[in-house]
């Protein structure tokens, strides 16, 4: 049997494939036989009360933890188990929950730093055994004008990461994953403390970067108002078990869901 | 301090004006007595050696067992060049190359510890070393060391006298500066500041801080294994008590006071450092509480080291302009 992956795929366009995926922290049970997949060019959102295990699925599938059983699909490969720095070099970058940049340097330098594993005759990509999407020396200084236009922070450019506002270091996060060059991205609570303002244009960024860079989004996140309106899927975890998988209108209406989330506050509105 | 292309470039008369300074520097102990030679020469092996220490610190980790990996240079150079007659170039490579391999096998097992834990293995690995140079008499000489250290002769030019080896020295310390500018601007160095930097975010952009974090302790043994080769040659005389912890302790304190995130902090502080335990002969017994002080008051009020004050005082400059 000759590549057991490639079998598991009925449809050619799967880009993810989470296979029963489980984790044990000791006795606890964080993720418990957990399947779903997304497709190429998709938003899918993951959602879920607090505890449910969502930030558990996104460390083991990028590779941050192993899993304690059940397998990571990432184009036809087994990506189980990591390390990250494997992972994103095959095309699966990840954001973190809180802001994640390096503070002391510009906003320029943080993104050249995402791209470091990428320029080309470096030691840094021989180090990493990056062969794809890779950078001549003369390229660099373009690829981060394009990447600071992604996500619109060229104003932003030569001041230092730390001293930019919560919302565009966010902003940032995202722009430092974009620049490894991925094909899918996922986002952990990227709207996580930001305000009505800031969540819509996020909201309308991460749409930007489907429609127009064809990229694959997987997203953790609390605020329902932005999930219901990016998905296309949502898969729905509760205490480390999926509960529920479909269209934000199925999802809405689904028994299991409004009990899981009976007696919690509206978060549409939050 | 033109850490990337994205940093501006000191004016070029501003550039040489600290050249010109520096060209003074180095020159001077040529005109002077004995004495200043000798402590030049010490701390340009100092320079070379603690800028190893920078590049291990840069990555995030402090390595406590620096000493150890001079020895290894010293002793292995030493021994290759009396027992088989090889020269300075090829028993000093022995050395380097054995020191990178020892960091490459050590620093793949302890490289996943983080903070005081590193530390404290590092710190064990180097009083490891010095029991076994102890302990393997017949080799190494045991407690006695090794005496009559013939002079370095390359080229059939000997450095014999002081004067002759600071020029030595002071080409090694140069070469190891330019070394690390180069260093730190490349992509390379720019993952290992990154590694340090936030490790987290920087292995999920694909830099592994594993093989990083090696690749810079391997570099930077293999700079204190040089500056043992060329000191064990310049003084003459080998024993474990040379690599003691204490020593380990003085290159730290070096690093930290001139500065750990400069290409020039570990100048500084061997400029500054290495002739005071000469300036304070009278008062040995409270030198160690001088430094203790200093290393607290530093990292209390200036994190960056001495070579900080310089990029204040440039920053205070631009805000009044």
């Amino acid at each position: 049997m000759n590549t057991s992956s490639t079998q598991i795929f009925n449809t050619p366009d799967v880009l993810l494939q989470v296979n029963q995926l489980s984790r044990n922290f000791g006795g606890l049970a964080a993720l418990r036989d957990v399947s779903f997949s997304v497709s190429r060019g998709e938003i899918v959102g993951l959602i879920g009360p607090n505890g449910a295990g969502k930030t558990t699925a996104f460390n083991v599938i990028s590779g941050t933890m192993p899993p304690s059983s059940g397998t990571v699909i990432f184009s036809n490969q087994d990506i189980s188990g990591g390390p990250p720095s494997k992972v994103v070099v095959g095309g699966l970058a990840r954001t973190f929950q809180s802001t994640s940049t390096y503070p002391e340097v510009s906003v320029a330098e943080n993104i050249y730093r995402g791209m470091l594993s990428r320029l080309q005759g470096s030691a840094v990509a021989r180090l990493t055994g990056r062969t794809t999407g890779l950078l001549r020396a003369d390229q660099v200084s373009g690829e981060i004008d394009e990447i600071l236009n992604m996500v619109d922070l060229q104003v932003w450019r030569d001041v230092p990461a730390g001293s930019l506002a919560y919302g565009l270091q966010k902003k940032l996060g995202i722009a430092v994953a974009l620049a490894t060059r991925p094909t899918i991205l996922l986002l952990d609570e990227p709207a996580a403390g930001l305000n009505h303002e800031e969540c819509n244009e996020l909201g309308r960024l991460l749409k930007h970067l489907q429609q127009q860079h064809g990229l694959t989004l997987l997203l953790v996140e609390h605020h329902m108002a932005l999930v219901m309106d990016l998905c296309e899927r949502i898969v729905v975890l509760v205490q480390g078990e999926k509960i529920a998988e479909g269209t934000p209108l199925e999802i809405r209406e689904n028994p299991a869901v409004i009990e899981a989330y009976l007696g919690a506050p509206d978060y549409a509105h939050a | 301090m033109s850490k990337t292309i994205h940093f501006a470039q000191p004016t070029d008369r501003k550039r040489w004006y600290w050249l010109s300074l520096l060209a003074v520097i180095m020159l001077w102990p040529w005109f002077s007595g004995p004495f200043v030679l000798h402590l030049a020469v010490l701390t340009c092996l100092n320079i070379l050696i603690v800028n190893g220490l920078a590049i291990v610190g840069r990555s995030g980790q402090l390595s406590f067992g620096h000493a150890a990996f001079v020895a290894v240079g010293a002793y292995v150079s030493v021994l290759l060049s009396s027992a088989l007659g090889w020269n300075i170039f090829l028993s000093g490579l022995a050395g380097m190359v054995l020191a990178a391999l020892f960091a490459a096998i050590l620093g793949w097992v302890i490289l996943r510890l983080k903070g005081v834990y590193f530390v404290l293995v590092t710190f064990s690995f180097g009083e490891l070393m010095r029991l076994a140079l102890l302990d393997w008499s017949e080799l190494t000489g045991g407690a006695n060391g090794i005496a009559n250290i013939k002079p370095a002769e390359i080229l059939g030019f000997v450095f014999d006298t002081r004067a002759r080896f600071y020029g030595l020295a002071l080409v090694a310390a140069i070469l190891s500066i330019w070394l690390m500018k180069k260093l730190f601007a490349s992509p390379l160095g720019q993952s290992i500041d990154a590694v340090a930097d936030n490790p987290a975010l920087a292995e999920s952009t694909g830099l592994s801080v594993h093989r990083i974090q090696l690749v810079a302790f391997v570099m930077g043994c293999a700079m204190a294994a040089l500056g043992g080769v060329l000191q064990a040659r310049y003084i003459g005389f080998i024993s474990p008590e040379s690599f003691n912890p204490g020593l380990s302790v003085a290159f730290i304190i070096m690093l930290v006071i001139g500065g750990r995130k400069s290409v020039w902090g570990p100048l500084v502080g061997a400029l500054v450092l290495t002739p005071l335990p000469e300036l304070f002969r009278g008062a040995v017994q409270t030198q160690h509480i001088f430094y203790g002080a200093a290393l607290i008051l530093i990292l209390r009020f200036m994190p960056g080291g001495l070579i900080s004050l310089s990029e204040r005082l440039k920053r205070n400059k631009g805000a009044r302009a």
